[in-house]
């Protein structure tokens, strides 16, 4: 888990215009974390998925993915924007405003798939998204996306 | 078994768990026994067996990609669904593919 998802690997502070801006950033971040080799890819990869269907949810949550051989280690990144992403499609209407962006290298093993979709299978308790939309600090979220209880 | 499902989607990493998850919840509160597999990153999850395929009153599907190994279900009646749906309304689906498939059984 922790090598997937660490405190570091969250942005509480950005703003974007678009899912283009949140795209570029989330891939920017992927190369500068050292979990991939090629922005333009992750890029295009998290595009690719979202031409096929939005990974827009409910409650401004939205869980982009990239599955590419640019990526070398699978990872979860968190990031907040202050406003509402337009266009972003979500199931109720609510703008995006927290991404749960994954990156996955191509042929992961089970394990690493197994832990990643129990991030997204989580988001399905409201009491988990409403907790996550709560959080203020990095602890706050890394704690709600573990499932670690807060004392 | 009242109803199997089976969850898919283009990725099979995030919406396939999600909706699987979404729909045993719901038949679990709305106390119907029930199979969810996962045709996802990882294979065939929480695979249905043919006996469970054919004892189930009903099958959904949530997906829009092709489904494996659909040979199990000769005879079961079928219902396709949003993915989405299942996981933002999975109670309704069940109640709204429960009810299509009463409907189509009286007709007969």
């Amino acid at each position: 888990m922790t090598d997937i998802f660490d405190r570091h690997y969250i942005f509480l502070n950005e703003d974007f215009k678009n899912r283009e801006e949140a795209f570029a950033f989330i891939a920017k971040k992927a190369v500068a974390l050292g979990f991939a080799d090629d922005e333009t890819a992750v890029k295009a990869a998290l595009d690719h998925r979202e031409a096929e269907a939005s990974t827009g949810l409910q409650d401004s949550i939205a869980i982009p993915h990239a599955i590419t051989k640019a990526i070398k280690q699978p990872a979860v990144l968190f990031v907040r924007s202050a406003h509402g992403i337009p266009g972003w499609e979500t199931m109720d209407d609510q703008a995006v405003t927290q991404i749960i962006a994954m990156l996955v290298p191509e042929g992961s093993s089970e394990q690493h798939l197994q832990t990643l979709s129990d991030f997204s299978a989580a988001l399905i308790e409201e009491k988990e998204r409403q907790a996550l939309a709560a959080s203020k600090t990095p602890d706050e979220v890394y704690a709600v996306l573990t499932g670690q209880k807060q004392n | 078994m009242d109803f199997v499902a089976i969850t898919s989607c283009p990725a099979g990493l995030a919406h396939t768990p999600m909706a699987a998850k979404a729909l045993e919840k719901a038949a679990d509160e709305l106390g119907l026994k029930a199979k969810v597999e996962q045709q996802g990153s990882m294979g065939l999850k929480n695979e249905i067996t043919p006996e469970e395929a054919q004892s189930a009153k009903f099958l959904i599907i949530g997906s829009d990609q092709k489904i494996e190994k659909m040979d199990r279900f000769k005879g079961i009646p079928t219902v396709r669904v949003d993915i989405n749906t299942c996981i933002k309304k999975p109670k309704a689906v069940i109640d709204k593919v429960s009810k299509a498939v009463a409907a189509r059984e009286a007709a007969k």
